[in-house]
């Protein structure tokens, strides 16, 4: 049952084409050496790709893409490293401001948003101790804040806290968020908050694998070019089991990935069955991709630890996704939890 | 280089196959045999007359040709009989071999007239099988294969050994590789050939595993006759009609294996939540890992169905299933031992036989590391531009 749209491949495929030109390498590693955002031009570009709509349904404006379409375009802004301030906008802020769209002067944002006129940043609140962490995007105006089943929708102006840190996926504005000076401009608890809220943690996960399956590319490619005592070192068993490790873990997620497309299609799937399981994916994708990643830079030796190389960027990125989900153990504590909980009914 | 599909096919269960699955359920709460006998004979019996009942009840091959003694349905229905078969005492057929490997293999590879022969009493396991690939010289390596058909008219007479051939001793037939062109080397020149286990010429002789078990055997064959009509495949094309079949080890097979494995997880998670151990962090996340690595197990259990039911199964690709399933076996078991505590782990029981088990998910059907280098090759094409 594989319902990706032909609009939805074609954007993948484009959208494939077009980061590959914008984000270099080389800008990628200026940006998190100083930083700094990308630089201005590129950065509007990207917004310019008119992506915001991907997530969102075209009564609202939207593309209204279905999820097997926007898993893929999470896992190729992933691919490129996309600033993660763009991905929020995409995969958190629009859709938030979607489902809060009917409340007093929320469209207009909305609108101003998708155009790309205004610029958000997205914020999840974790689940244990409420701490929150958002990666503003420049000149950012307002702050989406997921928790587990409630969105608040502030303006930094109405007393927002944001505590700049210094990143270390750097160049995107990481910043602490305390929201607690500041009354929500519009806000929306309940399920259709909760679905927002995992939604975006899918696509986060998505975006890790992307950018891991890109690093195991590269490693293969490098492994059969590579020469070490007079042969390629893929010829090496350890070095071909290693990146058969990383295939291994990426294509378990790539299946997980697939399940929740169908199980969502499906529609029969009880809305808790499908909680699990994107909470399931919250653990097991970054833990996959992270997998790969660390593969991949032992795979290259040297070069694969230089500055130059630029697989630490990927790392970076990979790195971030997990602790902004919540890191290793507590995503598998929630899973576990959710798990004991259901059968305890 | 161009990414990966994403996201890839998984099996999605139909309104009809709620249906089917509604109605097994009903049949197999009806039924349900209980746990099987401790005592390794009385549990044989008990599985044959299980599978038997099974096929009374029309479940047997719901995804084989009516022809061929099935229901003509697709694998969904198999998958859906698979689940709620594992909600009994006796989650498991005794012609598993038969009907998930063999059968299917000949139905790909045979001819109507082996398909007419050998593929209903797979099914209500009149005849069970064995699968005879293994021998002394030729493990990992399988190529190796030394035993011998020489082919005289429409009689191929069989000399060699085979060892650690599962079932051997219950099977009335066994789906052998044998070299039956003189001086042919590694994979060319090779045979599948179907071998009555009642000639004479075969001597089955028990070679019990680590829990003392007769689970595997071997197998001597001398001037054992066979026919040339019953070469799955045609002669020499052992080879390709072999890897099939592997490929069906680490297929249909694995989603079995892991809805059992489900239940064993279910059980820990019950005892954790009766002893209120349930609330501990470590715990909670100990089980979240599980329950994990077997949801993924599961998927990639559905993605592999989906592939086999296109037609669309890239080569090697089943070794993810078989990899993943051994690492997350191991792991459950060692988990339950630990969480349980000394007064499980010291003493002999379901949870520690599982454990001893465990250790044989990496070796059999191509050990890990023969996974590992299948995914190296086969999936990422490593050294194909040497
Ligand atoms: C429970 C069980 C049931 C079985 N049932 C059957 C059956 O029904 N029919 C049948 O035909 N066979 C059966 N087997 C046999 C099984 O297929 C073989 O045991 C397996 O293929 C390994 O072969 P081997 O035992 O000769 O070990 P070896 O091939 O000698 O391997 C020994 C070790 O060396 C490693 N090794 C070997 N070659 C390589 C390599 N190229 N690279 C890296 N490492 C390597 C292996 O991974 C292993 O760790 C069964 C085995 C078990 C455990």
């Amino acid at each position: 049952m594989s319902v990706a749209t032909p609009e939805g491949i074609d954007l993948a495929r484009s959208l494939d084409e077009s980061l590959g030109k914008i984000l270099d390498t080389e800008a990628l590693l200026e940006a998190t050496r100083d930083d700094l955002p990308l630089p201005a031009e590129s950065t509007a570009t990207m917004v310019g790709l008119g992506l915001h709509g991907v997530a969102l349904d075209e009564g609202s404006g939207g593309l209204g893409l279905p999820l097997a379409d926007r898993v893929r375009l999470a896992a190729v802004l992933g691919r490129h490293l996309v600033p993660a301030g763009l991905r929020d906008e995409i995969f958190g802020a629009v859709p938030a401001l979607a489902v809060l769209a009917d409340q007093d002067g929320v469209a207009p944002l909305l609108d101003r948003l998708t155009e790309g006129e205004l610029r958000a940043g997205v914020a999840l609140s974790s689940r244990s101790d409420g701490a929150a962490y958002t990666l503003m995007p420049e000149g950012g105006e307002l702050l989406v804040l997921l928790g587990p089943d409630r969105i608040e929708l502030h303006r930094l102006e109405d007393g927002v806290e944001l505590t700049a840190l210094n990143g270390l996926d750097a160049g995107q504005g990481l910043s602490r968020v305390d929201a607690t000076g500041s009354d929500p401009l519009a806000s929306l608890a309940g399920e259709r908050a909760a679905r927002v809220r995992r939604e975006y943690e899918l696509s986060l996960a998505c975006e890790a694998f992307g950018a891991a399956e890109r690093t195991l590319e590269i490693s293969a490619e490098y492994a059969d070019q590579r020469q070490q005592f007079g042969r390629p070192i893929s010829s090496f068993q350890a070095v071909a089991h290693l990146l058969a490790e990383m295939k291994l873990a990426l294509e378990t997620s790539r299946a997980g990935i697939g399940r929740i497309v169908d199980l969502d299609e499906e529609n029969e799937a009880d809305e808790a069955e499908l909680e699990l399981w994107r909470a399931t994916l919250a653990h097991a994708v970054p833990a996959a991709a992270r997998t790969a990643c660390e593969g991949a830079i032992q795979v290259h030796g040297g070069i694969g630890f230089s500055w130059e190389l630029g697989l630490h960027l990927h790392y970076r990125r990979i790195l971030a996704v997990q602790f902004l989900l919540g890191g290793d153990s507590a995503t598998a504590e929630l899973v576990g939890a959710n798990y004991l909980e259901r059968r305890s009914r | 280089m161009t990414m990966g599909q994403l996201p890839v096919e998984t099996l999605s269960f139909r309104p009809e196959d709620e249906t089917l699955r509604a109605e097994i359920r009903a049949w197999m709460a009806a039924n349900d045999p209980g746990a099987p006998p401790e005592d390794f004979e009385q549990r044989l019996a008990a599985l044959l007359a299980w599978q038997q009942k099974l096929h009374g009840a029309g479940y047997i091959g719901l995804s084989w040709p009516e022809r061929y003694g099935g229901s003509g349905l697709d694998l969904r229905a198999e998958a859906v009989f698979s689940e709620e078969l594992a909600t009994t005492g006796m989650p498991e057929l005794i012609n598993r071999i038969g009907v998930y490997m063999c059968g299917p293999t000949i139905m790909d590879f045979g001819d109507e007239g082996q398909a007419e022969r050998y593929l209903r009493p797979m099914l209500d396991a009149t005849e069970s099988w064995c699968q005879g690939f293994s021998e002394p010289e030729a493990g990992s390596d399988l190529a190796a294969i030394r035993s011998r058909g020489r082919v005289d008219g429409d009689r191929i007479i069989i000399n060699g050994q085979k060892v650690w051939t599962s079932r051997a001793h219950i099977a009335r037939r066994c789906a052998c590789l044998v070299r039956t062109e003189p001086g042919s080397e590694r994979h060319h020149g090779l045979s599948l050939v179907i071998v009555d286990m009642e000639d004479p010429g075969v001597n089955v002789v028990a070679l019990p595993q680590m829990l003392g078990e007769r689970h595997f055997n071997e197998v001597f064959l001398d001037d054992v006759e066979a026919r040339v009509e019953d070469v799955i495949g045609g002669l020499g094309n052992g080879w390709a009609a072999a890897m099939r079949m592997l490929s069906y080890e680490r297929g249909l097979f694995v989603l079995e294996r892991q809805i059992r494995l489900r239940r064993a997880l279910d059980e820990l998670a019950d005892r954790m939540l009766e002893s209120g151990r349930a609330s501990e962090r470590g715990v909670r996340e100990r089980l979240g890992r599980i329950h994990t690595g077997l949801e993924l197990l599961k998927a990639q259990g559905y993605r592999t169905l989906a592939g086999q039911a296109a037609d669309d199964l890239p080569a090697g690709s089943t070794s993810i299933d078989k990899l993943h399933l051994s690492r997350v076996e191991q792991d459950l078991f060692a988990t339950a031992v630990d969480l349980l505590g000394p007064e499980v782990a010291l003493t002999y029981n379901q949870w520690t036989h599982d454990l001893l088990e465990g250790r044989s998910v990496s070796i059999y059907g191509g050990s890990t590391e023969i996974q590992l280098n299948i995914i190296s090759k086969q999936l990422l094409g490593l050294g194909a531009s040497r």
